[in-house]
């Protein structure tokens, strides 16, 4: 579904990301975790079509991102880590507006957005100013804006940050369910527990260079996945 | 502390353009050399006519031995102007501030915060204000000799004092509309009525002023004994700058204390209005409001509703198509008259139509929406950018947007001036032309330029709709260029009919459209994808 071929990026002198290569396959979720500025978010803004990178190549569902990212965007959803949306807009207008970019129907998206609302505790505050709502109730509403135009592949940034824990344990639930039907997830986040427990596959990067990747088992063997991170973090650190 | 957000403040309003991009190591001194030098040449075009006018002035009342009214009457202009620039600013700088929240955790004092922004206040306004004293300086220094030292030293004193109270009428407008703003709903349309509403009491004013102007000129000393009487601080101003160091002390000690009572009142309710909510109440969700519509008019309507819900922007970036309603009514009430009028004057054929298609194009430059409409992205940005649209149909939805605002006022003042006017066929059909393809050359150019010019870091959004070069080079890059082709013709005037310019500056610039259309489409998308 995502594949990431020998990807580099540099920010002037400095390498972000360094011949990273994965390939998330339809059905799992991969977890992406590394110290900040390991080059994340440099990858996960490059696999959504929003950052033009050095070399290498990232195709969504056999599409080349860089040959047709109308295409490939069409098909993925990208949750950041901090959504900034549309502050003048009212939650249900920002919903509509999505709704109007990827082409769903009316009937349809009325079902998914009281569907996906109702689960994440936003319905009634979907007639107020996105201006007016806390950094949880954006994280909220990006993840439903995500959810409504049923991508085949979901790419995240820190997804839990700022959710309370019911509205995490119902995106977990969804991310299984998302994945069960087929779909993939490939997420980044600090909170090894949660990796731990919700991954099939797991890539550890460091200083941009892909240090370990594989399936949860492969790479932490008996250990936790915590272990497994700082031991890494500390060679040659 | 000050001093700490004052850097800040200064930094954000005079480093964007200097900024690195991508990490990448750039040169900070080149661009900021080239924006201040933009500005320069832009601020010398205007103020080149002000010059024109100032001198006009100048002679006369000195000769006359009322230098104090020629700095009294160019004052009031100054204010006018002043104020004028920075007024539809004041609120959203002082109260709307992304940075607000984040600064009031900080162990600062809240009066300390509204010193530092009431900076950037006094700078608009003093620079809007500098177009109109600068070169009404110039005009004494050069036409009026003999001067002695406190003669020389004396005019240039009137400027922070005129500064002063451009920043204090600024900032009690801009606390009015706060405090209406707070308790109701719809604050930007609001905020756009007052200031409307300000315009046009401004411009009642102005014309009068205009009518009063003409008449002291030619009696100065019967209108110095009514601006002593009935405008007694300028007086006293025009006196100070004429010399006298007492009255100019006791102008600047009577803005300094109009200035205290003035952020006295604002520090009051400064963390009140600042940390309102904006009185809006929660309603009741309504899915049955949920239609689909395509991808082209969902981002349109995202435009426009990012338009309508700034009054910063909307004042801005989208006045033009009030004056060019106001100018059509005026046009068409008395237009039989103007008409007349025009009949008298001994011009040669073609110039009326020639000053027609300069109105135009000068009220057109006032609308320039697309000017700072990639910079509003800010950090929406990846918004669009993440999107499954190519980034030329969101550039699009943006040239809607000002082509919806701008077209059919622009139509109507056409039809207006074509009723005064009334042409030949040919004229008509060129003055048509032309006004449209220099509709089409302001919307292009001001995206054009925002998409080489971007700022996307803003804390405060009259900073990319207000203070931005893209923003400046549309408006008074406009007017320059009309002063320009006005100047060319009158060279050319024995070598090239009227008919024949106008059709040659038509055909330019439709061919400066269709070009900036192709980099558009092309290097513009790709800009904006990457940015």
């Amino acid at each position: 579904m995502l594949k990431i071929d020998n990807l580099c990026k540099s920010y002037g002198a400095k390498k972000a990301v360094d011949n990273l290569s994965l390939h998330i396959k339809p059905g799992e979720i991969y977890g992406f975790i590394g110290h900040n500025g390991a080059g994340k978010t440099t990858t996960i803004k490059a696999a959504c079509g929003i950052l033009q990178f050095d070399s290498g190549d990232i195709s969504i569902d056999g599409t080349s991102i860089k040959q047709d990212p109308v295409l490939c965007k069409s098909k993925l959803a990208y949750i950041p880590d901090n959504p900034d949306l549309y502050g003048f807009m009212t939650g249900l207008q920002f919903l509509n507006f999505i709704g109007d970019i990827f082409k769903i129907s009316a009937e349809e998206r009325k079902a998914s957005i009281k569907k996906y609302a109702d689960i994440f505790g936003l319905y009634d505050n979907l007639s107020q100013l996105i201006s007016s709502y806390s950094h949880g109730m954006k994280q909220k509403l990006a993840i439903i804006s995500a959810l409504i135009h049923k991508p085949k592949l979901i790419i995240m940034d820190e997804p839990f940050v700022g959710l309370d824990p019911k509205a995490s344990h119902a995106l977990k639930q969804i991310m299984a369910q998302i994945c069960a039907e087929g779909g993939a997830i490939f997420f980044s986040t600090h909170v090894l527990e949660v990796a731990e427990k919700l991954c099939h596959k797991v890539a550890i990067i460091k200083n941009g260079v892909l240090v370990k990747s594989g399936t949860m088992e492969d790479v932490k063997g008996d250990d936790s996945l915590e272990e497994v991170f700082l031991d890494l973090e500390a060679e040659n650190a | 502390m000050l001093k700490t957000l004052l850097k800040k403040q200064l930094l954000e309003i005079f480093c964007r353009e200097a900024r690195p991009k991508n990490g990448k190591k750039a040169a900070k001194a080149k661009p900021l050399i080239a924006y201040v030098l933009i500005y320069l040449l832009v601020f010398a075009s205007v103020g080149f006519y002000m010059y024109l006018m100032a001198e006009m002035l100048c002679v006369p009342f000195v000769d006359a031995g009322f230098s104090w009214l020629y700095f009294a009457v160019m004052g009031l202009m100054a204010i006018a102007v002043g104020i004028i620039g920075s007024v539809f600013s004041t609120y959203s700088t002082l109260y709307l501030a992304k940075d607000n929240d984040m600064l009031l955790a900080m162990p600062i004092k809240p009066r300390t915060i509204l010193a530092s922004r009431l900076l950037g206040v006094f700078l608009t306004g003093f620079v809007f204000q500098l177009i109109v004293m600068g070169p009404a300086l110039a005009a004494y220094y050069v036409n009026i000799g003999g001067l002695t030292v406190l003669q020389m030293i004396m005019p240039l004193a009137c400027m922070p004092v005129l500064g002063l109270f451009v920043l204090c009428l600024s900032c009690l407008l801009g606390w009015l509309v706060a405090l209406i703003s707070t308790r109701l709903k719809g604050k930007s349309y609001i905020t756009v009525i007052l200031s409307l509403a300000f315009i046009v009491g401004y411009y009642t004013l102005y014309s009068k002023a205009y009518t009063l102007l003409s008449s002291m000129a030619a009696n100065p000393a019967l209108y110095a004994v009514k601006v002593k009487r009935y405008l007694y601080p300028l007086y006293k101003m025009g006196l100070g700058a004429a010399g006298n160091g007492v009255d100019m002390l006791i102008c600047l000690l009577c803005c300094v204390v109009f200035f205290v009572l003035i952020y006295w009142i604002l520090s009051r309710t400064f963390f009140k209005i600042a940390t309102a909510s904006g009185g809006s109440t929660a309603k009741k969700t309504k899915i049955g409001e949920v239609k689909s519509a395509s991808a082209a008019s969902a981002l349109y309507r995202k435009e426009l509703k990012r338009f309508t819900s700034s009054a910063t922007y909307m004042l801005n970036c989208g006045l033009g198509s009030v004056m060019m309603l106001v100018l059509s009514a005026v046009l068409f009430i008395k237009g039989d008259k103007l008409a007349e009028l025009l009949a008298l004057l001994p011009l040669p054929a073609g110039i009326v139509e020639l000053l027609a298609v300069a109105a135009m194009f000068m009220s057109l430059s006032m609308n320039y929406v697309t000017a700072p409409s990639v910079s509003l992205e800010g950090k929406n940005l990846w918004l669009t950018q993440v999107m499954p649209v190519p980034p030329m149909q969101v550039l699009w939805a943006k040239i809607k947007l000002h082509l919806s605002i701008t077209a059919l006022p622009a139509s109507i003042l056409t039809a207006a001036l074509l009723y005064v006017v009334r042409p030949n066929i040919g004229y008509s059909f060129l003055v048509v032309g032309a006004s449209g393809a220099y509709l089409m050359f302001i919307c292009l150019l001001g995206l054009c330029l925002n998409l080489k010019m971007p700022n996307l870091d803003w804390t405060n959004e009259a900073v990319p709709v207000k203070q931005s070069l893209p923003v400046t080079l549309c408006l008074m890059g406009g007017w320059a260029l009309t002063a320009a082709l006005g100047g060319m013709y009158w060279l050319l005037r024995d070598t090239i009919s009227p008919l024949v310019f106008l059709g040659a500056v038509a055909a330019v610039l439709i061919v400066i459209c269709l070009w900036m259309y192709v980099w558009l489409k092309n290097k513009g998308a790709a800009i904006f994808a990457n940015l």
